[in-house]
C-alpha cells in the first residue's frame, strides 16, 4: 500500500513538472509569436504607407509596374519564410530572413523615392559642364 | 553537421531532409543537394527578437551614412577578403557586443555545416542553386555559368570569358572578374575588386567595383552603382541606366575623358544640386565632359548615358 503511495506522489510530481514546462513553453512561444506579429504589423503599415506615397509622386508607369512586380517577389519569398516559420516558430534564422525581407522591401521604396526626390531639383540647366583636371604637386 | 542543443528526433528528420545525390553520363558530373531551405541559410543566432530588429534597422542607418565613402581597389579587396557573409550577416556580426545576449545564445538551437566539395580545376562547373552559400577557394579558370535565387556567393578570381552568371537577390563577392556575362537583380551587394572584358546588366542592385579595367560595359535599371577607381589603361567604359545612381570617385585628379548624356538626370557636384534634360523631346543633352590633359599617361574614355538618373561626382 506504501509503495503504491509512493509510485503515485512520483506520478503526480512528473506529471507536474511535464504540466509547468509544456505551460511555460507555451506562454514563451505565445509571447514570441505576438512579438513577430507586432513587427511584421509595423512593417506592413510603413511599407503599404510609403507605396501609396511613391504611388502619388511616381508618373512612369514602367517604374511603378517594375516596383510593384520586384514587391510581388518579395511577398511571395515572405509567404515561404512566414509558413517555415509556423512550422519551426523558435527558429532564429527564419526570424531573421522574415525581419530582412520586410526591411528591404521597405528600403527598396524609400530608394527610389529619394530617387524620384533627387530628380526634382530646383536648379535646372541646358548647359554642357566642363570639367578640368587638376593635379596636386606637394614639395 | 554539427547539432547544438537539437533533440534527437528533430536532429533525425532534419539529417532525413538532406538529400545528396551523384550521378555520370559521360564526361557529365552531376551533384544534386537538397535540404531545408532555412537549414543552410545564416550564422548562429546571436540576437533576441526585440534587438534583432533594432540591430536592422541601425545598420541601415550605419549603411546610409557610409556608403558612399570612397574605397581604394584594395581596401575593397580586403573586404571581400574577410567578409562574413553579407552586409548585414557582418554588422550583426561585428556589432554582437552591443546587441546579443549570451543568456539567449546559451539557449538557441543551432547548426554548424560546412559541406566541402574538392573538384579538379581544369572541369567547367554549371551551378543551379536555390537560398544556397557558396564559395569557391580558388581561382576558376575555366568557363562557368550560374543561375542562382538567394545565393550567397563569393569567389577569389573569375577569370574564364565564357563565363554567365543571372543572380536574382542573394549577394555576389568576387576579387577580380576578367570576362564573360553577368546579369544581377536585386543583388545586394555585387562587390567586385576589379573587372575588365565584361558585359554587366543589372537591376535593383548595388554594384561596387575597387577598380575598372578594359572594354566593360554596365547597362542598369534603378540600382546603386559605386565605381571608385579606373585601371590605367581601361581604354573605354560604358554605362546606360535608367533610375540610376551612380558614384564616380577622383573625378579631376584622374587622366580619363568623359561623356555624359543626360535625360532628365540629376548632377550632385561640388555641394551643388543641378537637374539636366528636362525637357518633353524626350532628347538626351550632353550635361558633363571631361577632357583628357595632354602630355601625361591617358587612361580612356567613359561614356555614359543616364536617364531618370543622379550622377555623383565625388
Amino acid at each position: 500500500m506504501a509503495i503504491l503511495k509512493i509510485a503515485a506522489s512520483i506520478i503526480l510530481l512528473f506529471s507536474c513538472i511535464y504540466l509547468y514546462q509544456k505551460e511555460n513553453f507555451k506562454i514563451e512561444k505565445i509571447a514570441l509569436e505576438i512579438q513577430v506579429e507586432k513587427i511584421e504589423k509595423d512593417y506592413l503599415k510603413t511599407i503599404d504607407k510609403e507605396w501609396n506615397g511613391f504611388l502619388a509622386i511616381a508618373k512612369d508607369t514602367v517604374l511603378v509596374k517594375k516596383n510593384k512586380v520586384k514587391l510581388n517577389e518579395f511577398d511571395i519569398d515572405y509567404q515561404k519564410i512566414t509558413k517555415q516559420l509556423k512550422e519551426n516558430p523558435n527558429n532564429v534564422n527564419i526570424l531573421e530572413s522574415l525581419i530582412e525581407n520586410l526591411q528591404r522591401r521597405l528600403q527598396l521604396i524609400k530608394d527610389i523615392k529619394e530617387h524620384m526626390k533627387e530628380l526634382t531639383q530646383k536648379n535646372a540647366s541646358n548647359e554642357t559642364i566642363y570639367i578640368y583636371i587638376v593635379f596636386y604637386f606637394f614639395y | 553537421m554539427t547539432f547544438i542543443r537539437y533533440p534527437e528526433r528533430r536532429k533525425e528528420n532534419l539529417l532525413k531532409g538532406v538529400n545528396v545525390k551523384t550521378s555520370k553520363k559521360g564526361d557529365i558530373v552531376n551533384l544534386d543537394v537538397k535540404n531545408s531551405m532555412y537549414v543552410g541559410m545564416g550564422n548562429s543566432p546571436l540576437y533576441p527578437m526585440d534587438s534583432l530588429k533594432s540591430a536592422i534597422t541601425n545598420y541601415m542607418k550605419f549603411y546610409k551614412k557610409n556608403s558612399g565613402l570612397y574605397k581604394t581597389k584594395d581596401s575593397l579587396i580586403n573586404e571581400i577578403k574577410y567578409s562574413l557573409g553579407g552586409e548585414l550577416d557582418s554588422y550583426l556580426f561585428s556589432n554582437k557586443g552591443k546587441y546579443a545576449n549570451d543568456a539567449f545564445i546559451k539557449k538557441q538551437k543551432d547548426i554548424d555545416k560546412i559541406f566541402i566539395i574538392k573538384l579538379p580545376k581544369y572541369v567547367a562547373i554549371k551551378i543551379k542553386a536555390l537560398h544556397s552559400s557558396l564559395s569557391f577557394n580558388y581561382d576558376i579558370k575555366k568557363p562557368m555559368t550560374a543561375n542562382t535565387f538567394k545565393g550567397k556567393l563569393k569567389f577569389e578570381k573569375l577569370l574564364s570569358k565564357q563565363n554567365k552568371f543571372e543572380l536574382i537577390h542573394g549577394f555576389f563577392q568576387v576579387k577580380e572578374i576578367k570576362g564573360g556575362t553577368y546579369f544581377f537583380k536585386g543583388v545586394y551587394p555585387t562587390k567586385i575588386g576589379s573587372v575588365s572584358n565584361t558585359k554587366i546588366s543589372s537591376e535593383t542592385s548595388t554594384i561596387k567595383i575597387g577598380e575598372v579595367g578594359e572594354n566593360v560595359s554596365i547597362n542598369d535599371f534603378s540600382s546603386k552603382i559605386y565605381l571608385y577607381n579606373f585601371n590605367e589603361n581601361f581604354t573605354k567604359f560604358n554605362l546606360t541606366g535608367d533610375y540610376t545612381e551612380l558614384n564616380l570617385y577622383k573625378i579631376k585628379e584622374t587622366n580619363f575623358s568623359m561623356d555624359v548624356f543626360g535625360l532628365n538626370t540629376t548632377l550632385n557636384m561640388n555641394n551643388t544640386k543641378t537637374s539636366f534634360g528636362t525637357s518633353k523631346d524626350d532628347k538626351f543633352t550632353k550635361i558633363l565632359e571631361k577632357k583628357r590633359k595632354e602630355n601625361l599617361p591617358y587612361l580612356g574614355n567613359l561614356e555614359i548615358e543616364l536617364k531618370n538618373g543622379v550622377l555623383n561626382i565625388k
